[in-house]
């Protein structure tokens, strides 16, 4: 990292020699980071606004004014008013619960889909860019097959396969968009395998477990983790996308993409507009500020991208 | 260029290998068994019948061998028949495929063609409000997906202000007219092409941005050339080309923004196919537009590989 945070001049203060270690009093690499991210104006605002939703989502079941699956035949399809803050839906459940409990739903998918997604890709990865030979060979191939189906073609057929479910909307999900960052990653260990330092481990003796874990994957993983960011924004997307298709996250729980799915009718289209602008405005909302955040993450973590794009 | 042709066309052919044996394997670990649709043991179908049916299809045969009879059929544009109606798959694919291509054809032009101009445009008045603005958009533009913007779309433009038709490929009842298509295809078009759009720009911007500070573009200038050339020619011939990789990778999420589309607008592509075909379960129709739609984006890349190394002669040497 140190050394290519050299030639990068934004840093205030006395930046630290990429030879001297690190002396005390300087900032440290991860003060360093958050300093460059601070300045990106629009990634703070965006995670002061993330933070906000998810407080929303995680106090769902006390700020919710009623049931989020609780059916009410007789108040179907009422307009927003000061008993229904959002509204109703068709079978008469309050949209603005259902909008906080699918928070819950949404963010927790679009998190942990990321976190098996990164597993996968940073494991091939650095499978891939360390031992290269076959091994790099038969990853890389397989990397181009999967990257050969359009995702949602194959998150499709999948669903038809394990069935749709909030477990299996994560796995298939994680399952399918892991090459990005499998990518990402096999160019970092490419490489940072040929640096002297990693030499001189490997002359201690120190085994490929060891140099994989301890002296390569610290210095691959800023750009891979500024990539994570925009992964979780896309699993977001994909999510509700798969839901608002049936094929996600099955009825009575509600995801920002199931609360979607009524709009496809155009009755409730044109007449009912509060029953899919919530979800929609949360979803546009949430992925922008995820998207600025790993703008301002990539400018962190990775100066050299820092040229204005 | 031949040389370079041939080699892509080689590194090609086991991802095709790969794609075919991964929808096998995929369509083959399905649960339930095919034989089932014409022997049911629960209304006494017996063993001896099942084996009869199973022998008649090929089901009892070794799985590489049905694999390299169902790549020899494929091969040859035969893909099975529907379960739900007996339809040839591949020719209902045939008729679907083209409505796609149409929306995909339109999507992309639209994209490129603005896309791209906003992007020369912010990039020769960087920092001004129109860069700003344009490039705070496209923020927006990329958190968009296609079954948002298209839902917007037609609730504005379709149903508010009736400008456009709310979906279909043709009036019912009208003679089928290249105005009429157009009318159709323009709005859907549009919505799925808005993300792209977007992306087109910050690629272009971005890329411009870097051509316009390098040594040439002085050199240019000191040999008198106008400006108009200077930035017509030598910087934009530079600064479009990793453009197309961005836009041959784009491919791949235009059709999956497709599907989203296709079910908004009703529109008779492949998307709405496949989504019929995973509803029923119809595993011949999703085997079939699985492969058809990963060929299609391979042969894209094998094309969009082609058209780079055509302008980028440095390419054909690597």
């Amino acid at each position: 990292m140190s050394d290519r945070a050299r030639g990068h001049d934004g840093i205030s203060g006395t930046g630290p020699s990429p030879l001297a270690g690190h002396p005390a009093g300087a900032p440290s690499i991860v003060r360093q980071a958050y300093e460059r991210f601070r300045r990106h104006r629009l990634a703070m605002a965006s995670s002061a606004a993330l933070g906000v939703f998810i407080a929303l989502a995680l106090a769902a079941p006390i700020i919710q004014r009623y049931p989020p699956n609780a059916i009410d035949l007789g108040r179907g399809s009422l307009a927003p008013s000061l008993v229904h803050w959002l509204g109703t839906d068709t079978i008469g459940r309050d949209i603005w619960s259902r909008a906080l409990h699918g928070a819950r739903v949404s963010l927790a998918i679009g998190l942990l889909s990321t976190l098996i997604s990164m597993t996968l890709g940073i494991t091939v990865g650095a499978l891939s860019g360390y031992y290269l030979g076959w091994v790099d060979m038969f990853l890389q191939r397989v990397t181009d097959v999967v990257m050969t189906f359009p995702s949602i073609v194959l998150m499709m057929t999948l669903v038809v396969f394990v069935g749709p479910g909030v477990t299996n909307t994560i796995l298939i999900i994680g399952g399918v968009s892991w090459m990005g960052v499998a990518r990402l990653a096999r160019a970092e260990f490419l490489t940072l395998r040929e640096q002297v330092y990693v030499e001189a481990a490997r002359c201690l003796g120190a085994p490929d477990r060891r140099i994989m874990w301890r002296h390569l994957l610290p210095n691959a993983i800023a750009p891979v983790l500024a990539q994570g960011a925009f992964g979780v924004g896309q699993a977001i997307l994909t999510e509700a996308g798969l839901s608002f298709l049936g094929l996600g996250v099955p009825l009575p729980t509600p995801s920002w993409g199931n609360m979607l799915e009524p709009a496809i009718q155009l009755q409730i289209l044109r007449n009912a507009p509060w029953i899919w602008v919530p979800p929609a405005v949360l979803i546009v909302l949430t992925v922008l500020c995820v998207n600025f955040i790993g703008d301002g993450a990539r400018d962190a973590l990775d100066p050299r991208t820092l040229r204005g794009a | 260029m031949l040389a370079y042709v041939t080699r892509r066309v080689l590194v090609s052919l086991p991802v095709l290998f790969g794609v075919t044996l991964v929808v096998f394997v995929l369509v083959n670990l399905m649960p339930g068994d095919p034989a089932t649709y014409f022997v049911n043991p629960e209304l006494g179908g017996t063993a001896e019948q099942m084996a009869a049916v199973r022998a008649r299809l090929g089901l009892n045969q070794p799985l590489e061998v049905r694999y390299v009879k169902w790549l020899a059929e494929a091969a040859r544009g035969h893909l099975g028949y529907r379960i739900k109606n007996g339809d040839p798959v591949g020719s209902l694919i045939a008729q679907h495929f083209s409505a796609t291509v149409l929306l995909v054809g339109v999507a992309l032009s639209l994209g490129i063609a603005v896309g791209v101009s906003l992007g020369i445009v912010t990039a020769l008045r960087q920092y001004s409000v129109w860069d700003y603005t344009l490039t705070a958009l496209s923020f927006l533009g990329v958190s968009m997906p296609a079954f948002i913007t298209g839902i917007f779309g037609l609730y504005t433009l379709a149903l508010r202000l009736p400008l456009f038709p709310a979906g279909g490929l043709v009036t019912v009842g009208a003679p089928p007219s290249f105005w009429d298509t157009l009318y159709h295809v323009i709005l859907p078009a549009c919505m799925l092409s808005f993300g792209y759009l977007a992306m087109f720009m910050r690629y272009t911007r971005f890329s411009m941005l870097e051509v316009l500070h390098q040594d040439f573009m002085a050199t240019a200038r000191a040999k008198g050339l106008g400006e108009r050339r200077v930035i017509g020619v030598h910087a934009l011939r530079n600064a479009l080309l990793p453009v197309v990789t961005a836009i041959g990778l784009s491919l791949p999420g235009l059709v999956v923004g497709a599907v989203f589309i296709e079910t908004i607008f009703s529109w008779p592509g492949m998307g709405s196919l496949y989504l019929d075909a995973v509803q029923a379960r119809d595993y011949p129709l999703i085997m079939g537009l699985d492969l058809v739609s990963a060929g299609a984006i391979l042969l894209t890349n094998l094309l969009t590989d082609v058209a780079y190394a055509l302008v980028d002669p440095r390419i054909r040497y690597r």
